[in-house]
């Protein structure tokens, strides 16, 4: 008799497993983001991994998930050493994951061959033989799940985008996983929705999944998790398990991020630098600027389309998202997207935008180049890096100054800065925000996008806030509050 | 630097070894003639993969390399018989390279920077030229000079081929070391976004690297027909292979961002070990294509296997 998944809703595969991490460490292009990470999922346990942008929760997760491999320490699933060297090793050991990008929607729409909302969940069943069986049973599970609300055999493409996100979620839990690992799952949703989602969390802790949570807010911790270990800087600094007191305990290690506060700034010229014009039928039209000595910040979750917006402002992409037109200072300097050149040493990183400054009848000087990159490598004090070493040698924090020195260098107006708080330590933060407020004085203009209000906050004068790719507030700094920001 | 030349030493004095063990004697493989031959066959080898090395630093790799090598010889050997003086056979050679840099640079514009695919195309359209054009006649004896096992004064112990090879690959090397272009063309390789935003003219700059590349093929296509004193495009796919090898076991990678000058001479060399070493060994051709595919597929995994050990 065949035993339909809809039937046994969310019972693993096989028999429930847990995961354990021991000592395990990472590296990414030559830099180490994860470094001695004990911990310990068991089977119908939420176990939540808690910390800021940067704090290597999403890199751990990528480790269970085969996405990275270890280069110290183990993993262990089920009692046995696991080495997965690919996410399908992963799958097939019956761990199943929900990345934050590509987010579930994305990745259940990039799946162009199976065109209903049914057969993308049916490929998580990992059958081909009885794949028409495997249609109709995945149909019956996302009623099962209480997804009625489309219709499982319409094409994908005609689900919005909160269907296309279930989709893919069911696509994960079609596969009947032994550990799921959930990557900042709620970012995506409706607030309406969250709710609904911690319950089906909890409804498949109870069936014995071990789940691994990955978020960086405290309140949707003590939500779901039954544990919660906190990450920084790619080490886990402590765990508890959670009851009432756990809020206390565990607020001071997510205290929001120290940055200055800003001072009055006088302006005796406030050059237009930046306009963004958005008019969309689902919205009210909004227009965005920027002036000369303006710290603008772009608030938001995740996916909510910062990055899309900073990129299409610096002319690095084309489409349709953000909707809307723009106009930009042409000299456009970007920190904290991956902008270095790897393989390059120092100098060559920081002084390429400049580099015809110093030839001589269409020859480089290095001496030249090596004396100005030693002169704006000082202005942003990275003093522990060699002109010579490779980027790829240098920590999160070296490499948003080189990036600073290139900004300097490019003598740019308008310049944009994406999450650059990230992975830094408190005096690093400190630093950078007193940079960022003398730059401001300094009549330079400024977009700022974070995800945390700490770091809007003090330092923006105007605040938008982003939802689903589209501006959907834009007010003074003044007039927002924290609880506002958060998605 | 070291580190990326330090492979293929070791796959050269093995390859060497292997073959002076197989090959004993004093007229066989480690005789001076032979060896000084090995070095004779590298010279196209090593001007052509200096060429396939700038496409790859810009990203991608010229599938098409050894087409337009073999066009190159076809154009000189019909020039020659259509009675053309030798000094002009020379700088048309070279025209003739910018013109198929250029259209390869051009198209490549167009088709939005996919090198791999074009090239491919574009090979085809070359090989077809060579086949269409009357590449048999001997050399002049000035060709036949540049590529002599033993060239006669003034050149004591080389050949004019090699002096030349060595000239490229120093040229080669200071116009990446110490020219805008050079420096411009190893950050699109790395990062072509940040590139783009540094102000870097990146198609322009790719555009320039395969007209280089171009005039590169142009050069080894002469020299590889004065040594031949033939044309075969039914072997320019085998000759692509010969360049990509090169590159890659020089530590050129298609990702980019990566211009071992040393490495590929290197490499080079390797290939023509290979092919000389098989040839003497009484092998068949395909035993020396399969060795150098085999070669370069192993190098490509050790390099592959030592990024992502250290990048995770």
């Amino acid at each position: 008799m065949m035993t339909t998944r809809s039937g046994g809703l969310f019972a693993p595969r096989l028999r429930p497993a847990g995961f354990q991490a021991l000592e395990a460490g990472c590296r990414v292009a030559g830099q180490r983001i994860l470094q001695g990470v004990n911990l310990e999922v068991n089977p119908g346990e939420v176990h939540v991994l808690l910390g800021g942008a940067g704090a290597g929760k999403s890199a751990l997760l990528a480790l269970a998930g085969g996405r990275l491999r270890a280069d110290g320490g183990g993993l262990f699933f089920d009692h046995a050493r696991y080495r997965p060297t690919s996410p399908a090793d992963a799958r097939a050991a019956g761990i199943g994951a929900l990345w934050q990008r590509p987010g579930p929607g994305e990745a259940a729409a990039g799946n162009a061959q199976r065109p209903t909302a049914a057969a993308t969940v049916a490929l998580g069943g990992g059958g081909w033989f009885r794949f028409r069986g495997l249609e109709r049973e995945a149909a019956s599970f996302l009623k099962a799940l209480g997804w009625g609300d489309f219709d499982p055999m319409a094409p994908l493409r005609e689900l919005d985008a909160f269907a296309r996100w279930r989709v893919g979620l069911a696509r994960v839990l079609f596969g009947r996983p032994r550990l799921l690992l959930l990557d900042e799952p709620a970012w995506a949703l409706p607030p309406g929705e969250r709710d609904a989602f911690r319950e089906l969390v909890g409804r498949l802790a109870y069936r014995r999944l071990a789940i691994l949570y990955a978020t960086r807010y405290l309140e949707e911790a003590v939500a779901v998790g039954h544990r919660a270990s906190v990450m920084e800087g790619g080490r886990l600094v402590g765990v508890t398990v959670m009851t009432d007191q756990s809020p206390a305990v565990l607020a001071p290690y997510l205290r929001p991020p120290e940055v200055p506060g800003r001072g009055p700034r006088v302006l005796r010229r406030r050059r237009l630098l930046l306009t963004l014009h958005q008019r969309t039928p689902e919205a009210e039209p909004v227009t965005l600027t920027v002036h000369e000595g303006e710290v603008f910040g772009l608030a938001g979750m995740p996916g909510a389309g910062r990055r899309a917006l900073l990129r299409r402002i610096a002319g690095l992409e084309r489409g349709e998202e953000p909707r809307g037109c723009w106009r930009a200072d042409r000299q456009v300097a970007v920190a904290g997207l991956p902008m270095l050149f790897a393989g390059r040493d120092v100098v060559e990183n920081v002084t390429l935008p400049r580099l015809g400054d110093f030839t001589r009848l269409g020859f480089l000087s290095r001496e030249r180049q090596r004396m100005a990159a030693w002169h704006w490598l000082s202005g942003v004090e990275l003093r522990r890096a060699g002109p010579g070493d490779p980027v790829e040698r240098l920590d999160p924090g070296q490499r948003l100054k080189l990036e600073l020195a290139r900004m300097f260098l490019c003598r740019s107006r308008l310049l944009l800065f994406y999450e650059p708080f990230a992975g830094l330590e408190g005096p690093m933060r400190l630093w950078l925000g007193g940079l960022i407020d003398a730059m401001a004085r300094a009549g330079k203009g400024m977009l700022l996008a974070a995800s945390s209000p700490g770091e809007l906050l003090p330092l923006c004068d105007t605040i938008a806030l982003l939802r689903d790719h589209r501006i959907a507030a834009v007010r003074p700094a003044a007039a927002w509050n924290a609880r506002e920001l958060l998605p | 630097m070291k580190s990326r030349v330090a492979p293929v030493l070791v796959v050269f004095v093995l390859v060497f070894a292997g073959f002076a063990a197989l090959l004993p004697g004093e007229r066989a493989f480690l005789s001076f003639g032979n060896l000084r031959l090995i070095l004779l066959q590298s010279v196209p080898l090593v001007i052509g993969g200096l060429g396939m090395m700038l496409v790859m630093a810009g990203r991608g790799a010229d599938l098409g390399a050894g087409s337009a090598v073999t066009l190159a010889g076809a154009l000189a050997a019909m020039l020659l018989a259509a009675g053309m003086p030798l000094w002009g056979v020379f700088p048309v050679l070279l025209l003739g390279g910018i013109a198929t840099g250029m259209l390869n640079g051009g198209v490549v514009k167009v088709a939005g920077g996919r090198v791999m695919a074009v090239t491919f195309v574009t090979g085809a359209v070359f090989r077809a030229l060579a086949g269409l054009l009357p590449g048999d006649g001997a050399p002049p004896p000035l060709f036949q000079t540049a590529m002599a096992l033993f060239p006669p004064f003034p050149w004591p112990w080389f050949a004019a081929g090699i002096w030349l090879a060595l000239a490229v690959t120093l040229g080669t090397g200071g116009a990446l070391r110490y020219t805008l272009w050079g420096h411009h063309l190893l950050a699109i390789g790395s990062n072509e976004e940040a590139a783009r935003l540094c102000g870097v003219r990146v198609e322009r700059t790719r555009f320039y690297a395969m007209v280089a590349a171009g005039m590169l093929y142009a050069l080894a296509g002469g020299l590889q027909w004065g040594a031949k004193g033939s044309v075969e495009p039914e072997n320019a796919p085998w000759l692509t292979l010969d360049l990509l090898a090169a590159a890659l076991l020089g530590g050129a990678v298609m990702e980019g961002g990566r211009a071992p000058v040393r490495g590929v001479v290197c490499g080079a060399v390797t290939v023509a070990l290979v092919r000389n070493g098989v040839a003497l060994a009484g092998g068949h051709r395909t035993v020396a294509d399969l060795s150098i595919a085999l070669l370069a597929l192993g190098m490509l995994g050790i390099r592959t296997r030592a990024k992502s050990g250290s990048g995770g």
